[in-house]
């Protein structure tokens, strides 16, 4: 069940009204309707990996328990590694097996050995490494004395498999969603007319931008041998901008998703996009894993309080493995080291920090050099996308000959006939003129209600008449 | 709560509301129109002269039959039915929508081939069907091969992701001529291209099967036997098509077979050019499947003159 189907059109209601009209209940009773819709909302996928969660789940919250149960450090010890061996260990097997196994034979192979290694058949568990990283935060949280354990079976397993987040995040903290969780919500029609905007949002963002500009991308990608330069260089900003349009639209729609519920999840984009160097990228990108690194990989190893040297190979770190926690393949690993590469000179120069303010503050548009930065920031984005949606390194090179071709001259021309150019302005409007706040269609600042109503009427109308053919989230395989 | 529900109800009521005029307009536009897609089906409904010649089948009817050629050589009016990726059924629907308008006619050419009986599951450029899934034959064939049947019973959906309906839709308010290369002459559009051998390649590469779904066939000849049954005279053709790739088609000749044996079984005829001349050299071709525009013409001239001299329309 994908959030921009028919099913989840019936089920999201249902689910809400049950939700609310659960409110005088007690509070066990709403979160254990919560869970119940979570698991089947999962099992849609595949039912059988709903067992994996559960026993996830089940050995995070008992691994929780009997570390702050422990009476001496060794027993907190085995605790806290069994349940991290665990983890790693299913996201090793289901996610990364195959990758190690393969890459393995090639070098075998390489200097002269015959081997053909046993590589595993299974289907990667739909939002393994998003449920993984919360179990894991828990858990490290705990070990670390930041948050207590959860005595509450059914509030853990909420925080672990809530729907909206469960399959491509944002990446919860339990220290941020587990209050929530355990305290008794209100409904609160701001929050809900907010959500439902922020759902709207993210269903123009993946139907409309995202979904149209798949199309011109597999076209032009699926074959880059037979494709001119200027047509790769729109395939790679038209990707910029789905995989922008499919994550935080699919991030969107959580989000909208959970305020119905009376739940704010972690800010997940922050418009990234208006960034005006690499630095202010991630910091606007994928917010909830970037943290998530930054807390529980970068600061344990040193962070920058052990000198550049060390935050330099720090910062390598951090990147390498968020590439690879985005796939088992060597492009990814080439993403996260190009994009640390890039990094590490503004951090070498403390130049990593210098925008940290919302672009254009107090101005209506940016300014001339504000332009440029974004520019070249966004360019140099696109280049690294390349790496990313590229199925083999060979290809991404193919890509990169064609853009650095001369054809690509007449990329700004052709572009202009693509449909998908317009839809991207008129997001692009909508999120610079909102940018200083949580997503591009929060115009609640619009007092009349009619002029509201015309704005919501304006992006139904570009998702009724231009919602390309659904396609999968990207974030999905993750 | 309630503010919040009530709120909601009336905006998606106002927006339903709006979906609804939308779509009447859309419909009305295009099922008046003369635009491309809409004037296969329009002009079923204002054809001025009777057609006594009917051909019938996928793109390899339309793009291989020219009606003007026909009509010269047979003395008598032709008009051409062929759509895109039609199989069996959908044919016979497309018969019956036109008789809902026409007489019947004395002879029908059903161009068949290997995928006639093919049951496929998805309709090929769904939106075209979409301003006439009031009339419950089309409805029901598209419902049947797989559309989402909201789009037959609540109307303001029916237009969801059709961004073509709308843009012809506009072109029709604001009298905007279309493309006339790509517009059908009674049924018939050649195409003047070149052989693609890239793409040639590509399908070859595939393992190409026929696949015949015995329902069709059994459903087809019941209905062939209908239209014998009314008077009207039938003959099967098999078109040309590119003699090397028929070659990659298991169970061609099979195929041959059954179409022989099914004409003897309806009194009917059955040429095939599957290994004639035509089928040959790819200059005659711009795919495996369809011949380009001067072989097309040739091709029509041969088959108007062996009808002539069969005298089957006599």
């Amino acid at each position: 069940m994908i959030f921009n189907s028919l099913e989840f059109l019936f089920f999201l209601p249902i689910v809400f009204a049950l939700y609310w009209l659960l409110n005088n209940k007690r509070l066990v009773i709403q979160n254990a309707l919560l869970l119940i819709a979570s698991y089947y909302f999962y099992q849609c996928w595949d039912y059988r990996f709903l067992f994996l969660l559960v026993f996830s789940t089940l050995l995070d919250y008992v691994s929780g328990i009997k570390i702050e149960e422990a009476n001496n450090i060794k027993n907190k010890k085995i605790w806290f590694w069994l349940s991290i061996s665990f983890n790693l260990g299913f996201l090793g097997v289901f996610k990364y097996y195959n990758f190690f196994a393969e890459s393995f034979t090639d070098l075998l192979v390489g200097i002269g050995f015959k081997v053909d290694l046993w590589t595993l058949k299974v289907i990667l568990p739909v939002g393994i490494s998003f449920y993984t990283f919360h179990g894991l935060s828990y858990i490290i949280d705990i070990y670390n004395g930041r948050i207590k354990a959860t005595r509450n079976f059914i509030d853990y397993s909420v925080f672990v498999s809530f729907f909206p987040l469960l399959v491509a995040g944002p990446i919860e903290r339990a220290t941020h969603l587990l209050p929530q969780i355990q305290k008794k919500r209100k409904f609160d029609f701001q929050l809900a007319a907010d959500g439902m905007r922020q759902i709207l949002w993210g269903l123009f963002k993946k139907m409309v931008i995202a979904d149209n500009c798949a199309t011109y991308v597999n076209d032009y990608f699926d074959h880059p041998g037979d494709v001119s330069g200027d047509k790769l260089m729109i395939g790679a900003i038209f990707f910029a901008f789905q995989i922008y349009g499919d994550f935080s639209g699919y991030s969107d729609i959580a989000l909208g998703t959970a305020k119905l519920f009376g739940i704010r999840l972690l800010k997940n984009f922050a418009f990234p996009y208006f960034s005006r160097d690499i630095s202010e990228f991630w910091r606007r990108w994928h917010i909830s894993l970037s943290s998530w690194f930054r807390d529980y990989l970068y600061f344990p190893l040193g962070g920058s309080k052990l000198g550049k040297k060390r935050a330099i190979i720090n910062t390598l770190i951090i990147f390498t493995v968020s590439g690879f926690w985005h796939g088992a393949n060597w492009t990814f690993i080439a993403w996260g080291v190009a994009n640390a590469l890039l990094f590490i000179p503004l951090l070498v120069f403390d130049l990593n920090r210098i925008n940290i303010d919302t672009i254009g503050e107090n101005r209506r548009f940016p300014l001339i050099t504000d332009l440029l930065k974004m520019g070249i920031t966004f360019f140099i984005v696109c280049l690294l996308w390349v790496l990313f949606r590229s199925d083999n390194l060979n290809q991404a090179f193919q890509i990169y000959s064609g853009i650095f071709s001369k054809d690509v001259i007449w990329a700004p021309f052709w572009i202009l006939y693509k449909k998908p150019f317009y839809f991207i302005l008129v997001m692009l409007l909508f999120e610079w003129f909102n940018r200083s706040k949580d997503h591009g269609l929060q115009i609640d600042g619009i007092k009349s209600t009619a002029l509201r109503w015309v704005a919501y009427l304006f992006i139904l109308h570009f998702i009724f008449i231009y919602g390309a053919k659904s396609q999968e989230f990207i974030y999905f395989q993750f | 709560m309630s503010i919040f529900l009530l709120r909601l109800s009336v905006f998606l009521i106002l927006f339903t509301s709006i979906l609804w005029g939308v779509e009447r307009l859309v419909t009305y536009e295009l099922t008046t129109s003369n635009e491309v897609y809409f004037d296969n089906w329009n002009e079923l409904k204002l054809l001025k002269k009777k057609p006594d010649v009917l051909i019938i089948g996928n793109s390899r009817a339309w793009i291989h039959y020219n009606t003007d050629i026909l009509d010269s050589l047979l003395e008598n009016e032709t008009y051409n039915l062929g759509m895109d990726g039609m199989t069996s059924i959908q044919q016979e629907y497309r018969y019956k929508y036109y008789r809902q308008f026409n007489s019947k006619p004395k002879l029908i050419i059903f161009n068949v081939d290997d995928e006639t009986y093919y049951n496929r599951k998805e309709i090929l450029q769904p939106q075209q069907y979409f301003p006439y899934l009031d009339d419950s034959l089309i409805s029901s064939q598209c419902i049947r091969m797989g559309l989402f049947p909201m789009r037959v019973y609540f109307p303001p959906v029916r237009y969801f992701e059709a961004d073509i309906c709308f843009e012809a839709m506009w072109r029709c308010l604001t009298n905007t001529p279309c493309d006339e290369s790509v517009r059908k002459r009674k049924g018939f559009l050649g195409f003047d291209r070149p052989w693609n051998e890239a793409t040639y390649k590509q399908i070859i590469s595939k393992n190409l099967i026929a696949k015949f779904d015995p329902s069709l066939m059994k459903r087809h000849e019941l209905f062939l036997q209908s239209l014998r049954n009314e008077g009207i005279e039938l003959l099967l053709v098999f078109a040309p098509q590119f003699v090397d790739y028929t070659k990659h088609i298991a169970h061609h000749s099979t195929i041959l077979l059954y179409y022989q044996n099914l004409a003897k079984r309806l009194g009917a005829g059955f040429w095939d050019y599957s290994q004639s001349d035509y089928s040959k050299s790819k200059d005659n071709f711009f795919e495996q499947h369809h011949m380009n525009l001067s072989a097309s013409n040739r091709y029509s001239i041969e088959i108007g003159k062996r009808i002539k001299e069969s005298q089957i329309l006599n």
